[in-house]
């Protein structure tokens, strides 16, 4: 069979994916249907929207499959085993970033409270310095940093240092001028 | 330096400078242990925004409370109401929408992921002013001028904002044996709008009507609410014309149930002074919108929650 495997895998998964969402998860988690009768009338439902996305993530995968293997091979790069490591790699260095972004403040509350601080719970602190800083500081270092480090494929000092100053930037951008925004994850808390 | 005895050296300090942040003032009357969230289950600028905004800048300014508001919305205030159910109940998170979206949506909605008992329920801030609403060049002076239209072979369009409000204009149909051609407008604003632009004939005002009754060019037909409209005494409610529904809804804030009684009394005696103080934006704001406050809280709060889904119960039953 001729095509690149790569993009008929891709055909593939997504369109595994939108099948899955056709049947299972917009079925499960949706409350209406595409479209209603409620109270007398008709009236368009909340699966719309998402089986509309789903019907034509099929087309598209559908569509690419096709012009993969009708289609005249092309000399221009396709992913391969080192581009599919380079994504896991930056997911794994995002996912632990968000990790530490949630964790980093409840954890280092917990641990002052058992060392006797008796200071409340993150949740009563989550807008007082410094706990409010300690996970998006500390997480988005480590995903900004991560992140380079992962594109240069070495750790270097300038990376970890571009983590830092890029979250700080970005906590003293959003969190000084505005009384009434949390930064992550605090909001959530 | 290496960067792990950098990071290290960053931790340390973090901590050491969290331990000597630990102290905090003892508090002699109820007072929020942290921030608070405020959750608003309509959208920026409407009636319920702005008076939870202008309520927390008072709370903060005289209380020194931090508030958070968050504006939570879709579905008639149930994504917010499904979202303020799954909180701590740690006098920390509240909601404000309406009545409606706890003691009619949980009832009509197929799936609403939440019930009436979810949550406790704090004090309701106001009340709407609610009524059929025609442009008085229309000739129409009463809801029976508009049936007796409908008679005669028109058409008539009534514009409305919830589907509680459809059904009670369904209920008129039936009791009076026309046919409406009920047209679902996001806000109360759209409905005054399209009755204005001539889209609709008459449709459900909440109360922003009133500038326009006052100036003559608007005419409330019927009052929705279980007295009759302030601003135009003369007109029925809807009980005196045999439809047995409130259509009115009061402005609620709510928290997730079972929320220690001093944050449930403290918030609502909290809201209370706001409100009373007619200094105040906030109570400026609820007055120029709908008429003054209306405080409703505890045992008096619970039973307009019971009387009103008994009542619900019954109007879905009469309109399936």
């Amino acid at each position: 069979m001729r095509g690149d495997p790569w993009s008929l895998g891709a055909a593939a998964v997504f369109a595994a994916f939108a099948l899955l969402t056709l049947g299972v998860w917009i079925p499960a988690d949706v409350e209406t249907g595409a479209v209603e009768t409620f109270r007398r009338r008709i009236v368009i439902g909340d699966a719309m929207a998402p089986t509309a996305v789903a019907i034509g993530m099929i087309v598209t995968a559908v569509l690419l499959a096709v012009s993969t293997v009708l289609g005249r091979q092309r000399e221009e790069a396709t992913p391969d085993r080192h581009s599919a490591l380079f994504v896991v790699r930056l997911a794994a260095v995002i996912a632990v970033g968000l990790v530490l972004m949630s964790h980093t403040g409840p954890l280092a509350v917990d641990a002052i409270n058992g060392l006797g601080g008796a200071i409340g719970s993150y949740r009563e602190l989550r807008d007082t310095v410094p706990y409010k800083y300690l996970g998006y500081l500390i997480g988005g270092a480590v995903v900004v940093g991560g992140t380079i480090a992962v594109v240069e494929q070495r750790l270097t000092r300038g990376a970890a240092f571009a983590g830092i100053i890029a979250s700080v930037v970005l906590a003293a951008l959003y969190d000084l001028p505005f009384d009434d925004l949390l930064l992550p994850p605090n909001g959530d808390q | 330096m290496t960067f792990k005895s950098f990071t290290s050296g960053v931790a340390v300090a973090g901590i050491a400078s969290a331990l000597a942040l630990s102290a905090g003032p003892a508090a002699a009357a109820w007072k929020p242990a942290g921030p608070i969230n405020l959750m608003i289950a309509f959208a920026a600028g409407g009636g319920a925004d702005t008076q939870a905004r202008l309520i927390a800048t008072e709370l903060e300014k005289t209380r020194g409370w931090k508030i958070i508001p968050q504006n939570v919305t879709g579905k008639g205030g149930s994504v917010m109401a499904r979202k303020l159910k799954t909180q701590p109940n740690d006098g920390l998170t509240f909601g404000i929408a309406v009545t409606q979206t706890f003691v009619y949506n949980p009832l009509a909605m197929k799936k609403p992921g939440y019930a009436a008992g979810d949550f406790t329920y704090v004090t309701t801030t106001a009340g709407t002013q609610i009524g059929i609403v025609a442009k008085t060049s229309r000739g129409w002076k009463s809801i029976e001028d508009v049936i007796a239209a409908a008679k005669s072979g028109g058409t008539i369009k009534l514009g409305a904002m919830g589907q509680k409000l459809a059904d009670i204009a369904y209920v008129i149909e039936q009791k009076f044996g026309v046919k409406f051609n009920t047209v679902m407008l996001r806000g109360g604003r759209a409905v005054l709008n399209a009755i204005t632009a001539g889209d609709v004939d008459v449709g459900w005002v909440a109360g922003i009507q009133a500038k326009g009754v006052k100036a003559g060019d608007l005419v409330n037909l019927v009052s929705g609410e279980t007295a009759r409209l302030k601003i135009s005494p003369d007109a029925p409610t809807l009980g005196e014309i045999g439809i047995p529904y409130n259509a009115g809804v009061n402005f609620l804030i709510v928290a997730p149930k079972g929320i220690p009684e001093a944050a449930r009394n403290g918030m609502a005696d909290a809201v209370a002074s706001v409100l009373n103080d007619k200094s105040t934006k906030a109570a400026k704001f609820v007055q120029r919108a709908f008429g003054g406050p209306q405080l409703i809280s505890g045992a008096a709060l619970e039973k307009l929650v019971a009387d009103s889904i008994e009542s619900n119960r019954k109007l879905i039953a009469a309109t399936q």
